[in-house]
């Protein structure tokens, strides 16, 4: 499970942070971060990521319509993508899964067992 | 006397004056001025049997005129004194013998030389033969016009009584009979009533006929049995004289009580092929004519010849009686029938004028009522109206009026897609369509008003059945665009607490969950105590807020179910598995109870583990009212949102655990129940959630532990929010009090019942109901 480069897109940048250091400490992992989904969608094309974190709910572009875009894209469609969302509707998840995404992870979440969360929901195994 | 000379034959006279008058075939008389009879020829003396010499010097008035002439013959002679000519006149003359002789006069009067009158020569000539003829003649004429009197009547009149009574009358006065009359008899009915039909009498009849009539056939002189068969062959009974031959002794007893001198019976009678007969028997007795009864005629003072001519008139009329017997008998059926029709019709018409005041009364009272209905509802904001299975407006308030601009009077009566625009009455179409086939039927559409103005509206239909049939809808149509935009601010600002308040709790609760790892370096024991305290109250929070989240989520009511089939088995599995970090934390063996994972002579023990027949309990006898059946897991199903479900589950998962001592164990177990009729539960709706109970088969659930159990006291209101057994728990056990508000929530939505038993510091033992899925679903 090492070695894995993940992008994490959340407008919150503590957020950004407790991710990042979560991924890194237990997981080892290389984590890359962006505010806005348009900064997320350039920096897809120019990472070789494992899969991308996203935030739900964001200003300008939200979530769902980077997910669609980074879909649409050939350079990026092929990346694995978990949605966080401070949603807890069953209703939500369903249709966030059904737009494409491989996991939901809702807020708050545990930046101990994140990396083994993400994992879980890839595949990836140690 | 006159200067006549005598005719001589030589010497010889051989015809003088008196020669004259004696071989003249003439009546002659001659007067002196006074009316003295001087000369009184041969044929006078032939014709009357007096002689000469016996009428001489009297006057004509003296004896031979009859008593009502001599009056006027003293009158005619005054006129011949007076040479005032009466030449030609009649006068009838009495003979010895007391015969009667019309006689025909001429006179002539013979003056002398003064010019006075001195003679009155009257010749004259007997007519009586002449005025007998003429008289017949008369009476002939008088009885054919009779007759056709009758006849005409008879055609013309409709009246019988009249007929019969003109008849008997015109009869009594023509013939000159004492008594006519008309019997009508029943001959075959015994002591049948003969009635007396028409009557007419002189003085000297012996009274009316009734003594006649009073005698029923056959005792009746009249009905004799053995006139009857005459009477049927049209026969006439004529008795000219009491002593006439053919006469039976006892008619003429009876008659002579009477003082019947002649008697001239003539029987009436019917068609018999009318078949409108009042008396059918009469039609019975003769084929095609029936006996009615008789026109009798009887002569009381003297006894009297029956003419021909009579006796044919008498018939004639009797014949003409029948026809307008007949035509009456034919008028009375006719009647009848015109009566019964008359009656029918009458009746129909008092039926229909009934069923028309009747609606009247209705219409007028339907307008009352809808008066009154329409200022009670033109008083509400909502739109309210009565649409009929045409999808026609029948009724509408004044709601409906300011919301389309359209009067009342143009909304009534037209249909619905001459009032709504074609985009909305689509849009209503399915539903008043579901509607009229009996359903209720609510939804929220967004319409526009006549304004332009958008707004948003809760429609309901309510179906008017009637006798088993729909007749209509009641439509009730209200604004809510007021509510659906506190809804959209509810929406945007719990959709805004919730990503808001989460966001600050990521960060802090991931930063403490990297802090206590120690990875960041160690921290001394009172470090890492704060560390978890801030720890355990992120937690607190988190779940505080995500309990209130979902409380006004699926108690909003706008929250809906993602029912499918669901495998109990995987339920049950899936809540204890996200419940096993939380047991194993707190040392607690969670036991799936199953008829699949135990044998089903466990399960009494499980059961039996808790006393639960002395638990005192929230719903009563739930257990009583149902039966158990023995499932395999594997084919218990329920239908039911899953996630929701494992949500209630993992609720009454935690409870049990959180309350159970260390090393305890909390039970989870399934069960179907077959039952057909909703249980009868004597608890408060706060509890048991009975009214919203499904009836059919069910899955009951039950969450059990033998931990603290609950005070009797706190059962009532376990189910409310906020309401814990011990106000400290919400701090020492991290909950939040409104997990179990949230399970009833859960359970509802499912239509299942939730209920509790529990005795305090023994366990409590949760249970809920769900549905099993119905054809497929």
């Amino acid at each position: 499970m090492i070695n894995k480069q993940i992008l994490m897109i959340d407008d919150e940048r503590d957020i950004q942070t407790v991710a990042r250091i979560g991924l890194s400490m237990m997981g080892g992992w290389k984590v890359f971060t962006a505010n806005s989904g348009l900064e997320g969608i350039r920096q897809a094309k120019e990472h070789a990521l494992d899969a991308i974190l996203l935030d739900v709910m964001m200003p300008d572009m939200d979530g769902v319509a980077t997910l669609k875009a980074l879909k649409a894209d050939l350079a990026t469609r092929a990346i694995p993508i978990i949605f966080l969302t401070a949603k807890s509707r069953a209703a939500n998840r369903k249709e966030l899964y059904a737009l494409g995404a491989q996991g939901v992870i809702h807020k708050p979440f545990d930046p101990t067992t994140l990396a083994s969360q993400i994992a879980g929901f890839l595949g990836w195994t140690a | 006397m006159s200067s006549f000379n005598p005719v001589h034959v030589g010497d010889e006279k051989v015809l003088d004056t008196e020669t004259l008058l004696d071989i003249a075939g003439s009546l002659i008389v001659v007067f002196d001025r006074q009316g003295k009879i001087k000369r009184f020829n041969r044929a006078c003396e032939s014709m009357t049997g007096y002689s000469e010499q016996d009428v001489q010097n009297h006057c004509v008035w003296d004896f031979l005129l009859m008593p009502e002439e001599r009056v006027a013959m003293q009158g005619i002679f005054r006129q011949l004194r007076g040479k005032q000519t009466t030449r030609y006149y009649e006068s009838t003359w009495l003979g010895k013998a007391g015969e009667s002789h019309v006689i025909a006069w001429s006179n002539t009067v013979l003056t002398n030389r003064l010019g006075q009158v001195e003679f009155i020569v009257s010749s004259g000539i007997e007519v009586t033969e002449q005025r007998r003829s003429r008289r017949q003649l008369e009476g002939q004429y008088r009885q054919s016009h009779l007759l056709v009197e009758i006849t005409q009547k008879v055609r013309q009149s409709l009246d019988l009584q009249e007929i019969l009574q003109t008849t008997v009358s015109e009869v009594q006065a023509l013939l000159g009979c004492d008594h006519v009359f008309i019997l009508q008899a029943s001959l075959t009915a015994v002591a049948a009533p003969i009635r007396l039909a028409a009557e007419a009498l002189t003085d000297d009849a012996q009274g009316p006929a009734q003594s006649i009539v009073r005698r029923p056939w056959p005792d009746n002189p009249l009905l004799r049995a053995s006139y009857i068969d005459h009477y049927r062959q049209q026969s006439i009974s004529v008795i000219d004289t009491m002593d006439g031959p053919g006469v039976a002794p006892e008619i003429v007893a009876v008659l002579e009580q009477l003082s019947v001198k002649s008697e001239l019976t003539v029987p009436i009678l019917i068609s018999g092929q009318s078949g409108q007969s009042s008396q059918p028997d009469q039609a019975e007795l003769s084929g095609d004519e029936a006996f009615w009864g008789l026109l009798v005629a009887h002569q009381c003072t003297q006894s009297r010849r029956w003419s021909p001519l009579e006796i044919d008139l008498m018939q004639q009329l009797a014949n003409q009686i029948g026809v307008a017997i007949n035509h009456a008998q034919l008028l009375e059926h006719l009647e009848d029938l015109v009566a019964e029709r008359t009656a029918e019709l009458t009746g129909t018409n008092q039926q229909m004028r009934r069923e028309m005041n009747e609606r009247i009364r209705t219409e007028t009272a339907l307008r009352r009522s809808e008066k009154q209905l329409r200022l009670i509802t033109n008083a509400l904001p909502a739109l309210v109206a009565y649409i009929d299975v045409y999808h026609r407006y029948r009724f509408n308030n004044y709601a409906y009026e300011t919301w389309y601009s359209i009067p009342y009077e143009q909304i009534k009566g037209r249909r619905v897609s001459d009032i709504v625009s074609l985009s909305v009455y689509q849009q209503m179409l399915p539903y008043l369509e579901q509607a009229l086939s009996g359903e209720k039927v609510t939804y929220e559409a967004e319409m526009i008003k006549s304004s332009g103005e958008k707004l948003w509206a809760s429609v309901s239909y309510i179906p008017d059945v009637q006798e088993g049939r729909v007749k209509g809808l009641f439509s009730l149509i209200s604004d809510i665009s007021d509510r659906k935009a506190a809804e959209r601010m509810k929406d945007e600002f719990v959709s805004v607490v919730s990503h808001e308040l989460r966001t600050p709790l990521t960060s802090v609760h991931g930063s403490l969950k990297l802090l206590s790892t120690g990875k960041m370096g160690e921290l001394g024991p009172q470090g890492q105590e704060l560390i978890e305290i801030a720890l355990n109250n992120t937690e607190r929070l988190t779940r505080l807020l995500n309990d209130v989240l979902d409380l006004e989520r699926i108690g909003s009511g706008r929250f809906s179910l993602s029912l499918s089939v669901c495998s109990v088995a995987d339920l049950l599995k899936s809540a204890v598995d996200s419940m096993q970090a939380m047991a194993d934390d707190f040392g607690i063996t969670l036991n799936i109870v199953t008829p699949m994972v135990r044998s089903a002579a466990d399960l009494p023990r499980v059961e039996s583990d808790l006393p639960i027949s002395d638990l005192s309990v929230s719903d009563s006898s739930a257990d009583e009212a149902m039966e158990a059946e023995t499932v395999t897991a594997e084919a218990l199903t329920v239908w039911a949102d899953a996630d929701q479900v494992i949500q209630a589950l993992t609720n009454l998962l935690s409870n049990a655990i959180k309350f159970s001592p260390r090393g305890g164990t909390v039970w989870v177990h399934a069960k179907l129940h077959a039952t057909s009729k909703p249980q009868s539960e004597p608890l408060s709706d706060t509890q048991s959630d009975a009214q919203s109970d499904m009836s059919g088969d069910k899955v009951e659930f039950l969450v059990k532990d033998a931990g603290r159990g609950i005070p009797s006291d706190k059962l009532e209101t376990i189910f409310e929010k906020f309401q814990q057994v011990d106000t400290s728990d919400a701090r020492e056990r991290g909950g939040t009090g409104l997990g179990l508000a949230i399970c009833r929530e859960i359970i509802q939505q499912h239509q299942g019942r939730i209920w509790v038993k529990s005795v305090h510091g023994q366990g409590s033992a949760f249970y809920f109901t769900l549905p099993v899925p119905v054809d497929g679903n």
